[in-house]
């Protein structure tokens, strides 16, 4: 225990850190995925997160749906969204230098931020759910429902992507894919296939976080930025294409950004894991996990 | 020293009439936007195109230079002029500081491009929580009326039209210059294979840090000019990685690694983006413009306008005789 602060004060933090965490663990393991299997470093994986933050705003604010439940829906739905952007446009750049990638995708966070800009202004937007007003205490420690249902759902759909990649054949194919493409090829398996299938489950990640966000945060398209920044933060300091690396990493990420708002500064928040990440992509830039744990 | 090309000087020449011909402040506002930007893009070059030391952070050097001229003035009185040599070399302290452990360690490649984004974020978020700095709410500059002691002139654009015309026609020629001489041939072949630059007896170390260092000091330069210019300055809009998108898409458009390249392509794309904002009414088109334009140069035209033109005159003056 930390002197000075009380145990429920700093199990309330914990908590919190665990709901953070869950969203860069997601989020990471998403960006992570897809790096791992293509190579590609995709600066609009953030964006992506946050166009499922406005589907579920909008679902919600039509039909009156619950974000959770969207789930089942919206995996699908931008596992279908990623796999048209790799047909489309990632196809053409897998192959070019990590520049053209960068830019390439950088020009698709642009297009579907201010998208969404035109679509639903800048201003901020709440998912107004009774779920959100759910919250369990017990001795001074408080538990929304929401952060409870994202923690449960993150643990649910990390080991279900696990093992699916271990188990399942095209779970397979696409480590195999990740671990040498050229071999992958010669025995038979499509590898814009499994690209395509990769990016799918990417954005399908992405998607599962940004659902899980909405019902806790309020909704901007600027929240991009910010995300932007911390997927890399989490998967390099869980090893780029470390599937089990980006959710510890998320997880350890989450927990220093509450501890760091908490203690230090809030407006800092994001600021010193920004400066772990540039000591980590000095002297450790394979990561925190050496071994590669390549899912 | 190499000659400077002729189609350089006939480019020169019709920026600095231009402005003086259609006098309108709206067409100078876009004049000087394309100028400043076009400067802004020659300095990434030196360091992304020739080097080839892609950065998506540059905007950490903008800022870096609108902070320290505009704190300096507005805070302690001193004249711009000294305050567009501060930040300069506060910025390529900066750049040093930040680079010579990235570059010692040799990070590379899309960790390289990574860290630049860290660095620059790190420090837009450090300057939001900054009390010195202002915060969110920034710095502003007194304004002065007409003053070239102060740098600021509120009856007429042109000076700062021939300010930031100047700059970037220095910056041009800086560009020509290091692409020519040794320097540049050594970056250039840290650009296309730094092992074996390195083999050759090139210190890619100090020519990678000079790069960036220079680069640095010219892109702060352009921020002083920015705070001078719009007397205000604060972090989302002087050091996000939209500015940093902003800095690099010329010389994306125009040719990464071409000397006129940057130029050319602010002053296609800047006025294009404007036009975009004024003919939709739209403040959010342009943004989108930029990222179709982003995508549609990496697939069609990965090596800019330049290039491919001067590809196409020499064909023609190939079979025309």
């Amino acid at each position: 225990m930390i002197p000075g602060i009380s145990s429920s004060i700093f199990l309330n933090l914990l908590f919190n850190g665990f709901f953070l965490g869950s969203i860069y663990a997601l989020v990471g393991a998403g960006l992570t995925l897809v790096f791992g299997v293509t190579r590609l470093v995709n600066f609009a994986h953030s964006i992506l997160m946050v166009s499922a933050m406005y589907f579920s705003y909008y679902i919600w604010s039509v039909l009156g749906v619950e974000p959770f439940l969207l789930l089942p829906l919206s995996f699908p739905l931008f596992f279908l969204v990623g796999y048209l952007i790799y047909r489309f446009l990632i196809k053409f750049v897998v192959d070019q230098s990590f520049s053209s990638q960068v830019l390439a995708t950088l020009g698709l966070f642009l297009i579907i931020q201010y998208g969404i800009v035109m679509l639903w202004t800048s201003n901020t937007y709440t998912v107004n759910s009774p779920l959100r007003n759910i919250v369990f205490r017990f001795d001074g420690v408080f538990i929304s429902l929401p952060h409870l249902l994202t923690f449960l759902t993150t643990l649910a759909i990390s080991f279900a992507l696990y093992y699916f990649l271990k188990t399942t054949y095209i779970g397979r194919a696409i480590r195999a894919t990740a671990q040498d493409p050229e071999a992958a090829k010669i025995l038979g398996i499509e590898t814009n296939y499994i690209y395509s299938i990769s990016l799918g489950l990417g954005t399908g990640l992405a998607a599962v976080a940004g659902n899980m966000l909405a019902m806790s945060y309020s909704i901007d398209p600027y929240i991009a930025d910010v995300f932007l920044v911390m997927a890399f933060v989490v998967i390099i300091m869980g090893g780029m294409g470390n599937y089990i690396g980006a959710i510890l990493a998320g997880y350890i990420i989450g927990m220093l950004e509450v501890f760091t708002a908490f203690f230090f500064l809030p407006l800092l928040k994001h600021a010193v894991p920004l400066l772990l990440l540039i000591i980590i992509l000095i002297f450790k830039p394979e990561g925190l996990l050496s071994r590669r744990l390549r899912a | 020293m190499s000659r400077i090309p002729n189609t350089y000087i006939a480019l020169f020449a019709a920026l600095a009439i231009f402005p003086a011909a259609v006098n309108n402040v709206l067409v100078h506002d876009v004049f000087i936007l394309s100028a400043l930007y076009a400067y802004l893009a020659t300095a990434w070059n030196i360091q992304a195109g020739f080097a080839g030391l892609i950065s998506i952070g540059h905007a950490a050097y903008f800022g870096i230079g609108a902070y320290t001229t505009g704190i300096l003035g507005s805070k302690f009185g001193v004249p711009p002029l000294i305050g567009f040599l501060a930040g300069a070399l506060i910025s390529g302290a900066f750049a040093a500081a930040t680079s010579a452990p990235v570059f010692r360690f040799g990070v590379k490649g899309y960790y390289y491009v990574l860290t630049t984004l860290a660095v620059a974020e790190a420090l837009r978020l450090i300057f939001l929580a900054w009390d010195f700095v202002g915060r969110s709410e920034g710095v502003w500059v007194p304004p002065r009326g007409d003053s070239l002691w102060h740098l600021q002139f509120a009856s007429s654009r042109i000076p700062y039209v021939y300010i930031i015309l100047t700059m970037l026609i220095l910056a041009t020629l800086l560009s020509h210059y290091i692409r020519r001489a040794q320097f540049g041939l050594r970056l250039l072949s840290i650009r296309e294979d730094e092992e074996a630059a390195q083999s050759v007896g090139v210190n890619t170390f100090r020519h990678k840090l000079i790069a960036t260092v220079m680069s640095a000091s010219l892109t702060s330069l352009g921020g002083a000019f920015y705070i001078q210019y719009t007397l205000f300055v604060e972090p989302d809009t002087s050091m996000s990685v939209p500015i940093s998108i902003d800095i690099l898409l010329p010389a994306m458009i125009g040719g990464q690694g071409t000397v006129i390249g940057p130029l050319v392509g602010s002053f296609v794309f800047n006025p294009l983006s404007w036009l975009t904002r004024i003919f939709f009414a739209s403040d959010v088109l342009p943004y989108i413009l930029r990222g179709i334009l982003l995508i549609l140069i990496v697939l069609l035209m990965p090596r800019g306008l330049v290039p491919v033109v001067e590809d196409y005159v020499k064909s023609r003056r190939a079979r025309g005789g």
